[in-house]
């Protein structure tokens, strides 16, 4: 399936020079969009939409313009290969922090606290998604997907079942949409990524190594290359 | 190396802002984070005329020097205000038989006060035992003295849709000097009691 593929290619938009201005743009315009006034306040008037689609909206924008300094991968500056991981946890402590039913429920109010959640998603999560993510294992990309569908299965259990208002700002009965709507995201990403996992590149792939064990061993380079470029090896740190 | 020490710096960075972000793990909501807030920082109640469920006037600060137990609720409640006011009852039979009689006063305090007139409080009054010269129900004058109150002791109130309101409730603890010092859960009957004997 090409589209599964294309997911696993996951450096291709810097490579993709030509419209790369463009691209950034739409990040700007993205980011822009989520934060003017009236919009942002249709997106804030229910947990629903403030979470699963202001929220990612922010980081997507900080992803696309993240482009503008990420480059491709083979070109990119060994340094920034190396702190793939480092660039990984900001973005995770920074969605992390917005997560927290308090501060989501200090954005609803507080203009400064928006801003902040507005800026900050954008340039400390989308960021540093876009230029550690490529430099990543497959294995170590494959490990975080699956954590972060677990995650959300748990966090919308919880808002699911809570008895009461997470956050003072929404209604119970949001809290309990939102909780439903994790869950079926997160039933969505899991049956996905187990179809990327069994049927896509990378499950196809490893069958195609089975049986051809002595075409990959260390005295054979050329096998080996082609082997780290069947699984998507990232660029040795 | 130079990976090693940057994850070390950003987990403890990382570890800093979820720690500053909730008071030390301790307030991962809003309602967590405002009582802490009241408990560290004990903050003057705004002043605001109330008028109780005879229609007479009065004002909160007529009742410094003792120590006030506030709730807010609206008369149409079907649940939360209903627990609460469950709460204030058994409150008030621990004050009367003890030596804490006329020196703590008790205050339902409606945020609905367009609905909530002296008739509807009086009714609602009769739910839990009736009025009496310790525990008060009324309703605030002037919206805005209503919002600046609501908004000193963090309630967040939203109309559910259908009527009603959905709203956070708790005990609401002002000291003889008229701070609000305390915030409890309102069905914290014996914890508010044991902070009401520590305050006096």
């Amino acid at each position: 399936m090409r589209w599964m593929k294309r997911w696993h290619k996951s450096d291709a938009l810097s490579e993709a020079e030509p419209g790369r201005a463009l691209v950034i743009a739409a990040g700007g315009v993205l980011f822009a969009v989520a934060a003017m006034p009236p919009v942002a306040a249709w997106l804030e008037a229910t947990l629903v939409r403030h979470a699963l689609l202001q929220v990612p909206m922010f980081v997507l924008s900080g992803v696309i313009i993240g482009g503008l300094i990420a480059g491709p991968v083979s070109a990119g500056p060994r340094s920034v290969g190396t702190m793939a991981v480092p660039l990984l946890l900001i973005a995770i402590f920074t969605l992390s922090f917005w997560m927290l039913p308090r501060w989501l429920d200090a954005a609803r109010t507080d203009a400064l606290t928006d801003l902040a959640k507005a800026v900050s998603l954008s340039l400390l999560g989308g960021v540093p998604l876009r230029l550690g993510w490529p430099r990543l294992y497959p294995v170590t990309k494959a490990f975080i997907c699956a954590n972060v569908v677990s995650m959300l299965a748990v966090l919308g259990w919880l808002y699911l079942l809570f008895p009461t208002r997470l956050c003072v700002n929404y209604l119970l009965s949001e809290q309990r949409i939102l909780g439903q709507a994790m869950l079926m995201i997160a039933g969505m990403l899991g049956i996905f990524g187990a179809g990327v996992a069994l049927y896509g590149a990378g499950g196809r792939r490893l069958v195609a190594i089975r049986g051809q064990e002595d075409a990959v061993r260390p005295e054979n380079p050329e096998g080996v290359a082609t082997l780290n470029a069947w699984v998507g090896r990232a660029r040795p740190f | 190396m130079r990976s090693a020490f940057a994850i070390v710096a950003v987990l403890l960075l990382g570890a800093a802002a979820l720690w500053a972000g909730t008071d030390g793990f301790r307030a991962f909501t809003a309602e967590e984070a405002r009582r802490i807030a009241v408990a560290e920082h004990p903050r003057p109640l705004p002043p605001v005329m109330l008028e109780d469920q005879q229609g007479r006037a009065f004002n909160l600060r007529d009742y410094r020097g003792k120590v006030v137990l506030l709730e807010f609720v609206y008369t149409r409640c079907p649940d939360l205000c209903a627990a609460l006011g469950t709460s204030f009852e058994r409150i008030r039979e621990h004050i009367s038989d003890s030596k804490l009689q006329n020196r703590v006063a008790l205050f339902s305090v409606s945020f609905d006060p367009g609905h909530d007139g002296p008739d509807e409080l009086a009714a609602y009054a009769d739910r839990f035992g009736g009025p009496d010269a310790g525990w008060r129900f009324a309703r605030p004058r002037d919206e805005r003295e209503l919002q600046a109150l609501l908004e000193v002791c963090g309630v967040v109130v939203k109309p559910d849709g259908i009527g009603g309101y959905q709203h956070n409730a708790a005990i609401h603890m002002i000291d003889s000097n008229g701070n609000l010092v305390r915030i409890l859960d309102y069905d914290a009957v014996d914890e508010t009691l044991a902070q009401v004997r520590r305050l006096i």
